[in-house]
């Protein structure tokens, strides 16, 4: 070790004999010219296409879903290759990104992703990376393109120009609304709402009295014994359940809900006539009479069905009930908030009745990066907040017109 | 880079200075002792930055 240092330092402090300064210098600069060219050669090697589909992950995958879309082909002849939108064009951030993908290589080989199946599981883990990283930086990538002090709004179709004038005033990142433009959007299957975490982890302390009502903050099984082995449903998130006792690991609750007397009865509602979502329950549970007890009927005037009132106990996993169903209510008023002002105002929670609030939802929620444990919630908070419940707030009133995009 | 070239305290003027160690010794220097220390530095850089982002920062902006 210090003969090394010793001959390092000979190395760099003792004046050459043989040989001139100037050729030295000479030298150097000559080498160092080569080695910063070949540096960036090496770096732009590595910003090739064919450098990113040498892996069959990217060839096999993305490709063909880039293929698909305009980015690949179009009228004009300007492309977008993997690397315009995917690696910073800065220097630092540059070689930040090429150092990061060093994970990439590692999961490459231990093939994390690699076949179809695999790669569409994670893939929402790699789209919110990416999603992650053009949010915070505006979607640099895509304007390095197409900026907004470049577009003609006027050139646009009238529904498009409501949308790009708003989002260039607020300078709103492009991914925003565009998700999914070169690649096929991730199934939301695996996604997590991290805000569901500290929900369940106090539900976990949540100290439960036998006999009070409470509330789920996560969707549970529903099983007819304390063994919990036999699975006969499920409950929804949010659904008011009363706690009957706690043996063990499981809970046995008493749910008092409603459904419609059609077909097998197996969706029970929260409340009479309005399709709110509580409990799914098994097709021949929802029929047997010594489960399930009908305490009251009565025809909805509006659909001329008839509605039972019934009550059933079953058993679920503990620890996943609050007695307070507010917490459940903010994160889904936050999800509400945030997803949906990104590409419109959101409308008024009770500017729709609950009946009306599933279908306009459904439609919307492809649009957005809402898990389906989050979607589940905001519907549900959304038909419960809707005009059925709430005495403010008329359909009518100005403040809760939705907004179209529409000039 | 070995260190046979000059043993000891009294440098033995035969040994360090014959020409060809000399050009050798530059030689090996400029053209791979210090572009492999540059590439590694620039790697190093990229990682350090890349950690302060998980840690710290978040993404660029």
């Amino acid at each position: 070790m210090k003969k090394i240092l010793r001959s390092l330092r000979d190395l760099f402090l003792k004046p050459s004999v043989r040989i001139g300064l100037g050729v030295l210098v000479t030298g150097g600069f000559i080498a160092g010219v080569l080695a910063w060219q070949g540096f960036n050669t090496a770096m732009e090697a590595t910003n090739k296409e064919e450098f990113c589909l040498s892996c069959h992950t990217m060839h096999d995958n993305l490709l063909p879903e880039l293929q698909k879309t305009v980015h690949w082909n179009n009228r004009t002849g300007v492309r977008a290759r993997c690397p315009d939108c995917h690696v910073p064009h800065d220097f630092t951030d540059k070689v930040a990104r090429k150092m990061q993908a060093s994970r990439e290589v590692l999961g490459q080989i231990i093939g994390t992703i690699d076949t179809r199946e695999k790669f569409k599981e994670h893939r929402i883990v790699l789209a919110q990376r990416e999603w992650a990283r053009f949010s915070a930086n505006g979607s640099k990538e895509c304007r390095a393109c197409h900026d907004y002090k470049d577009m003609n709004f006027d050139k646009m179709r009238p529904a498009s120009q409501v949308a790009m004038r708003k989002a260039a005033e607020r300078n709103q990142s492009c991914v925003d609304c565009h998700k999914g433009i070169a690649h096929q959007l991730p199934e939301m299957k695996g996604a997590r709402n991290p805000a569901f975490d500290t929900l369940v982890s106090s539900a976990a302390g949540q100290s439960v009295d036998a006999g009070k009502d409470y509330f789920l903050v996560v969707p549970q099984d529903l099983y007819a014994d304390e063994g919990m082995t036999q699975r006969i449903g499920a409950i929804e998130v949010a659904t008011q359940v009363k706690v009957v006792e706690t043996k063990g690991d499981a809970q046995r609750v008493e749910l008092a809900l409603w459904r419609k007397n059609k077909g097998y009865g197996r969706v029970w509602y929260s409340h009479f006539g309005l399709n709110i979502t509580s409990a799914v329950l098994d097709k021949e549970v929802a029929q047997d009479a010594s489960f399930v007890k009908v305490l009251d009927t009565r025809e909805d005037p509006m659909t001329g069905l008839e509605w039972q009132q019934v009550t059933a106990t079953a058993w679920m996993r503990k620890g996943s009930v609050l007695d307070s169903v507010e917490p459940v209510w903010s994160i889904a008023r936050a999800s509400y908030n945030s997803s949906c002002s990104v590409c419109h105002r959101q409308p008024e929670e009770a500017h729709f009745d609950a009946n009306t609030w599933p279908g306009l939802f459904g439609g919307m929620v492809g649009f957005t990066s809402m898990d389906e444990d989050t979607a589940r919630v905001v519907l549900k908070y959304l038909q419960t907040h809707s005009s059925d419940f709430s005495k403010s707030h008329g359909a009518g009133s100005p403040d809760s017109a939705l907004q179209t995009a529409r000039p | 880079m070995n260190n046979q070239a000059s043993g000891g305290a009294a440098p033995s003027a035969a040994e360090g200075t014959r020409p060809g160690k000399e050009w050798r010794k530059f030689l090996l220097l400029a053209f791979v002792g210090l572009p492999i220390t540059m590439t590694l530095a620039i790697a190093a850089y990229g990682f350090v930055v890349w950690f302060l982002q998980i840690l710290f920062f978040g993404p660029p902006s």
